[in-house]
């Protein structure tokens, strides 16, 4: 069974070579990849005032989430994660959603501890 | 009585007045407090010098679950309960987040199970004294680091003072904070000034004074700078009192420097001072 990854982008139904959100909590929107299937998820934390991290891993807890990856992890997020055991992985800003996800399989991408 | 000195701008004049009001009115004889609900950054002691005892530790009310284990994210009672994305369930348990959390208790009585009660957290202290001069002091101190300072304001304003006056002096802004020190006086005086931001911002601060049913009267600090006008036509637009126009000194700006209570050398400051005192009946 596939690995199903979430990863913050820019442009929702947008193509995979569009540039990664460095942002976790307050990514503009999510791509939830499980083999060839691709599906696309508002941010509907990225406009709380507080807490949008904490909304954020509720939205990967709710969708039986494996693996995040994204530019960086705020603390809510980071610990959040930590606590619900998804991994999640750092990729470099600028990097595109689809290098992310190549990066990721290859094994290249280093998860926060 | 309670009398709130707050503004919209900050740096304006709240902590000159209400300290320089203190004192005058101490000076005359009446029975007055001064309250520093700045508590993000109090600095009124700098002027009144108050010895003040040890801190007592305020605290604010968070959850948290009594088991080892909960029904966590088959359950998420909690989590919907909550506005503030305080509380995200766990496979088996819940994990707090006690610096957004509001302390409702909105999960506590969501919760099907009952598992969470509240705990005590602790957010700042309360400090208090009596100043060289006799005036007592009730000092708000936010811990470093806290993002919300609102309850400890509220905690300050509301403390039991045997006084007849009390003098409140808020935090800038017009945000929770700001009202909270706001919201349960029977006046409230806005310092402002005669610039641009002076003046954007005393405009939401007299709506905050309004949404809470309050008429404020005003204070303009370095009157004869930078005006064009605009201030004073807008007072007059308004129908908002005027009680003290102080130009700008370059003396008092000194000694206020220096920590020392500049209405003792300045007759104008006086002068301002007992104008609010008339204006207040007393």
């Amino acid at each position: 069974m596939s690995k199903r990854i979430l990863i913050s982008a820019m442009e929702k139904e947008g193509s995979l070579d569009q540039p990664m959100d460095p942002r976790f909590g307050r990514a503009h929107c999510f791509l939830i990849v499980e083999g060839d299937t691709l599906t696309w998820l508002d941010n509907n934390a990225r406009s709380a005032s507080h807490g949008a991290g904490v909304e954020a891993v509720s939205t990967v807890g709710k969708n039986k989430i494996d693996a995040v990856i994204s530019g960086e992890f705020g603390p809510k997020a980071h610990g959040g994660l930590k606590g619900i055991s998804v991994a999640h992985y750092v990729a470099p800003e600028g990097i595109t959603v689809r290098e992310a996800l190549d990066s990721l399989e290859r094994g290249d991408l280093k998860a926060m501890e | 009585m309670k009398i709130t000195f707050a503004s919209g701008k900050g740096g304006t004049g709240k902590t000159l007045f209400s300290t320089s009001l203190a004192w005058r009115l101490r000076a005359t004889g009446r029975s007055v407090a001064y309250v520093d609900a700045d508590v993000e950054a109090p600095n009124g002691n700098l002027f009144l010098k108050a010895e003040l005892g040890e801190a007592e530790r305020f605290t604010v009310p968070v959850p948290k679950l009594t088991t080892e284990t909960c029904a966590g994210t088959e359950c998420s009672a909690c989590q919907d309960a909550c506005a503030f994305h305080a509380i995200l369930p766990l496979p088996s348990s819940v994990m707090v987040f006690p610096e957004l959390c509001h302390s409702c208790g909105a999960c506590v009585t969501a919760c099907p199970y009952d598992v969470l009660v509240e705990v005590p957290r602790e957010l700042g202290s309360i400090f208090r004294g009596v100043s060289e001069g006799g005036i007592p002091v009730v000092i708000g101190e936010v811990d470093v680091g806290e993002a919300r300072s609102t309850p400890l304001v509220e905690g300050v304003v509301e403390e039991e003072i045997d006084a007849d006056v009390i003098i409140v002096d808020s935090p800038p802004g017009t945000s929770c904070a700001a009202m909270a020190a706001v919201r349960q006086s029977d006046h409230v005086i806005l310092v402002t000034e005669p610039t641009p931001f002076g003046l954007h911002d005393l405009r939401l601060a007299v709506e905050m004074c309004r949404a809470f049913g309050k008429s404020p009267w005003v204070v303009i600090n370095r009157s004869d700078l930078g005006d064009d006008g605009s201030l004073e036509a807008y007072l007059e637009q308004e129908h908002l009192p005027l009680l003290v126009a102080l130009p700008f000194d370059r003396e008092l700006a000194g000694a206020y420097a220096y920590g020392h209570l500049a209405v003792r050398g300045s007759v104008k400051l006086r002068r301002g001072t007992d104008a609010i005192i008339e204006a207040l009946g007393l």
